[in-house]
């Protein structure tokens, strides 16, 4: 019984949703994780990239939500979605995991100790926190704009319709955001004079 | 909750525009035959118009009929399985619907060919190609196909093996109409093949002509 009302109310918020409700469509949106991270958790064992296909379906469901029926049950709706997604996140690891090898250490490049000697600020920037640091620089639109096209690998019309910038304000956050992004890490790139680069 | 999932629920129900909701499989459904439909038999009858008259004997003969029958049903339930099979949450087992009608005009087309094979015998039989067959393949098929990927690119495909056969199946089924009724020789398994042949060219064309647009609409 307490599964009907919660379904009834989950089909209520996406009908809302389908006319535009902010609130419902975030209610919605929160409510539904717990089931999403269920049927991904079934099959993706890896809780980061579990919650990056979570971020897929919530996004196709995003771009999907006028094919929902509200005079059908939400749950199998949603589900559908997910398990769909899901398959594909694990085919792309299948795909990839077939064309990588795992490496302990990096192969040498050249002879000279110098460059096979990792550089502190190479460590920094390897790790990505040198990254994470210079991305939370921008300003928020370079951010939207950096997190859907690149992180996310959207398109640019799904940037624009996830973000709700336009398509051309995309494109100039995108450059902004790049010129930005060079200025802030250039220091951790630089190496000390005499010094030869290795990779 | 995890803070950039957080972050992404905020930025997807930002500026939320409301959305036209997807028709029910069966109001596209009968959209598809309203619009397809009449544009296949239009087409048949403008490339095959010195069979006019063959038309309106094959619509007064019972077997005919009954063949008529059997292709306008299956590419209804095809038709009918594509269009859930394009919208989530719809019924998994439609695509079940076709296997009767399908089944029954396979069999006809099966008494065809063994009645062909009769009549003249093994070294007259052949599945070699019919040039002469493919315009109007062509004429009655590409708007059954053409219309069938428009109606599910505005669908979500979660199951696209089986909607794109079930499209081919459907498409193919009702450009078939039209040839059974206008295309002097009898409908065999080899027109059969043909159409399908055309309707997956159809189907792939259009595909990569809409991707192709809506990358280059994206990237604008």
């Amino acid at each position: 019984m307490a599964d009907e009302t919660r379904d009834a109310q989950w089909s209520e918020w996406m009908a809302l949703a389908q006319d535009g409700d902010v609130v419902a469509y975030q209610s919605l949106l929160a409510a539904v994780l717990p089931l999403l991270r269920a049927i991904v958790g079934k099959r993706i064992n890896d809780p980061d990239k579990g919650e990056d296909v979570v971020q897929d379906i919530l996004l196709s469901l995003h771009r999907n939500r006028h094919t929902y029926d509200p005079k059908l049950p939400f749950r199998p709706w949603i589900s559908t979605i997910a398990e769909r997604r899901t398959m594909d996140a694990l085919r792309k690891m299948y795909r990839q995991g077939a064309h990588e090898v795992l490496v302990d250490e990096y192969p040498e490049t050249f002879l000279s100790d110098e460059t096979n000697t990792p550089l502190e600020d190479d460590l920094v920037f390897a790790s990505g926190d040198a990254l994470s640091r210079a991305l939370k620089t921008l300003p928020a639109g370079q951010q939207t704009a950096v997190e859907l096209l690149k992180l996310r690998e959207m398109s640019l019309k799904q940037a624009s319709e996830v973000s709700g910038m336009s398509v051309a304000a995309l494109k100039v956050a995108m450059h902004r955001a790049l010129k930005n992004l060079r200025v802030e890490m250039a220091p951790k790139v630089e190496r000390p004079k005499g010094g030869a680069v290795g990779k | 909750m995890n803070n950039s999932t957080e972050n992404l629920i905020a930025a997807l129900s930002q500026d939320l525009p409301p959305v036209k909701r997807l028709a029910s499989p069966g109001r596209r459904l009968a959209g598809w035959m309203a619009v397809a439909l009449p544009m296949s038999l239009v087409m048949g009858a403008l490339v095959e118009r010195q069979n006019m008259v063959l038309a309106f004997e094959r619509l007064t003969n019972a077997r005919s009929l009954l063949e008529l029958a059997a292709i306008l049903l299956t590419a209804l339930t095809a038709g009918y399985a594509a269009l859930c099979g394009a919208q989530p949450g719809r019924a998994k087992h439609a695509w079940m619907l076709p296997v009767l009608p399908f089944g029954a005009w396979l069999a006809l087309i099966g008494e065809s060919c063994f009645r062909l094979f009769e009549q003249v015998g093994p070294e007259h039989f052949s599945f070699a190609p019919h040039w002469t067959c493919y315009p109007s393949v062509v004429a009655t098929g590409a708007a059954p196909a053409l219309v069938m990927v428009i109606l599910i690119r505005r669908g979500m495909l979660t199951s696209p093996t089986e909607t794109v056969a079930l499209s081919v199946l459907a498409a193919s089924a009702l450009g078939a109409v039209g040839l059974r009724l206008f295309h002097a020789p009898d409908a065999t398994a080899l027109v059969l093949m043909w159409q399908l042949l055309a309707t997956v060219t159809f189907l792939a064309l259009s595909s990569l002509i809409s991707a192709y647009l809506n990358n280059r609409s994206a990237s604008a």
